[in-house]
Formats: structure tokens, sequence, C-alpha cells
């Protein structure tokens, strides 16, 4: 237990102070790139990249970070509300936004996940063919 | 009052978090079930929702450091993404390219006009570079951050059910498929399943976004 607690009161700071770090150079990357990706998503590519090359170690940062994303979807929630504030922008483009946003993205999303799934699959038989092929010889 | 809009927001959260975890139905999701009694609520006591943003805005500040920590699922399924990025990478560019088409086809089919149509154009991206591709496309930065979150909205709440029942079961597939289709919101959703959705989605999040930044301002001005 104490143990636990310890290693908490460690990690928590490590991993925040490592998360914002990597969030504000992504903003001078972001800035100095001329916003060619958003400050957010130059972090997470930083980030990725620290712990690669081994700058910071998985530990320092893992158990902030696995909270962050279980918390994600709450933190969507203001902004969501937001779009019930400009519920008179949406209806004014409502069919269009149903039918592009609603069904269109629906089968967007199955579309890339059964191309995905069909690809991973045949890619994997193939290795097994060979994998049978080199174990027979 | 006012200092409630938080604890209120974060305790509807989990206790929907709980409930369905309990009564394991994936359609009960808990973004969905907190905005309908939050917005039920604002409205039947008449609380404006931008007195309720002030209250609860800090939630929406912890989404920045939210997706850098998408960095670590990302990190951790880096051999796998390795061995596997050119063909991800194509079928991406495939992807932004037919969503891209399709929308406006879709949009300007049923009526709207130019203006809506390129607004909606870069619908599945990520909102900052979204508002940034309507704006070069000249859509409405406005309309666009609405179609945006209305898009996460759907996938988040319907997408992982709809990808099941579609027969789509592989975990990266299904991560590839929500970072791709319904940026941010349904990465953090399908995240939620699994570490190697995370990464697929983060990866395909990040991906999508460069590949239409890209393409909407060549495809867009042909299409509308």
């Amino acid at each position: 237990m104490r143990k636990f607690h310890k290693s908490l009161l460690l990690e928590i700071p490590s991993g925040l102070l490592i998360i914002y770090a990597a969030l504000w150079l992504g903003k001078l990357l972001s800035k100095a790139s001329g916003e060619l990706l958003p400050s957010s998503i130059m972090g997470m590519l930083l980030l990725t990249a620290a712990l690669q090359l081994r700058w910071i170690k998985l530990t320092w940062v893992e158990r902030t970070a696995n909270q962050f994303v279980r918390w994600m979807s709450l933190l969507f929630v203001p902004i969501s509300i937001g779009l019930v504030e400009n519920i008179e922008t949406l209806l004014q483009a409502l069919p269009a936004m149903l039918l592009t946003c609603g069904l269109a993205t629906l089968i967007l999303l199955v579309a890339v996940g059964r191309f995905y799934q069909y690809w991973e699959r045949r890619v994997q038989l193939k290795d097994d063919a060979e994998q049978h092929q080199g174990g027979a010889q | 009052m006012n200092f409630f809009y938080l604890p209120l927001t974060i305790g509807l959260f989990v206790a929907a978090r709980a409930l369905q975890q309990r009564l394991a139905i994936s359609w009960l999701n808990p973004v969905l079930i907190t905005l309908v009694i939050l917005v039920a609520a604002l409205l039947s006591l008449d609380i404006s929702f931008s007195d309720y943003n002030q209250y609860s805005g800090w939630l929406t500040q912890l989404l920045e450091p939210a997706v850098v920590a998408l960095g670590v699922p990302l990190y951790k399924q880096l051999n796998d993404i390795k061995r596997e990025l050119p063909q991800i990478m194509v079928i991406i560019l495939l992807s932004a390219l037919i969503a891209i088409i399709s929308t406006v086809l879709v949009a300007l089919a049923v009526g709207a006009s130019s203006t809506i149509a390129a607004s909606l154009a870069p619908k599945s991206v990520t909102t900052p570079i979204a508002v940034l591709i309507s704006d070069q496309v000249s859509g409405e930065a406005a309309l666009t951050a609405i179609a945006v979150l209305f898009t996460g909205l759907v996938g988040a709440v319907i997408g992982s059910p709809v990808l099941k029942l579609c027969g789509v079961h592989s975990t990266k597939a299904q991560g590839i498929a929500m970072g791709t289709a319904c940026h941010a919101l349904g990465t953090a959703r399908i995240a939620e399943e699994g570490h190697q959705q995370g990464a697929y989605g983060a990866l395909a999040l990040v991906l999508s976004a460069t590949f239409s930044a890209m393409l909407c301002p060549i495809l867009v001005p042909l299409l509308a």
C-alpha cells in the first residue's frame, strides 16, 4: 500500500510535467511550422518520439497518460453542450448535416474498418503460409 | 449553483459509465446520457449555455494534454505500426479522398449551397485543422466546427456497436476506422476498449488530418 502511494505521488506529477512540456514544445513547433498540425498533435508525436528515443522512461508518464485517455470522452461534454447553443446553425444545414455527418460517416467508418481488416487478414494468411512452407522444407 | 456544474457533469458521467458497464449495453453511451440529462436540466432551469461553459470550461482545457497523452499508446504499438505503415497510409489516404468527395457530393445533392458543402468537407478531421481547411476552401468556420462535433458524436455514440454489427472485430481496424472517420472524439471512445484501438486511432487521426489538409484545397473547388 505504502509503495503504491509513493509511486503514485511521483508518477502523477512527473507524468503531468512531461505531458505539458510536450504540449508546450508542440505549440512552439506548430507555430514554427506555420500550423502544419495543431499543437496537441505535435505534442503527441513529440511524446511518442521522446519515448522511442529513450529520452524519457515509459514509467514516468504511463500512469498519468492512461488516466487522460481513460477520461478523454468526458472532456468533450462541455463542447458538445455548445452544440445545442448553436442549434440554429445546425438546423439551417440539417439535411446535409444528417446525411453527410451521420450516414456518410457511418458508411465511411465501416468501409475503412472492413478494408483494413481484410488487408490485415490477407497479410496474416500470407505470413502463415510462408511460415508453413518454411516449416515443411 | 454555478459551482455545481462541474461536479454535476463529472458525477453524471461517472454514473452513466458505471451504468453502461453494469448493463453491458454499448449503445448506452456515457457522453450521450450526460449530454441529454445536462441539456434537459439547463433548459428546464433556464440556465444559459455560456454560463454553464464558464464553470466547466476547464474540462475543455484538458483536451489538449489528453491528445498529447495518446502518444503513450502510440509508442507502445510503434513496432507493429512501423511494419504496417505504408499500407496504413494508403488506406487512410484513400479514406480521406472518399470522405471529402462523398461529403461534398451528398451535401450538394440534398440542395446545400456550395458554402455549406465546403464547410462540411473536412467534417472527419480534428477541429483545429478542420477550421483551417474550411477557411482555405471558403467555407464557414462555425458551421465546420459544428459538423466536426456532430460527426464525432455520431461516431462516439453508435460507432463502436455499428462496427461490431458490420463484422469489424479486429481491434486495429476499429482504431483506424474511428480515428479516420470520427477524429479525436471517436478515438477517445474506442481507446476505452483497449490500448491497441487507442494507438491505431491516434495514428489514423494524425494521418487523416494531414491528408485532408492536402486534399481539400484541391478537391473542394473542383466539386463545389
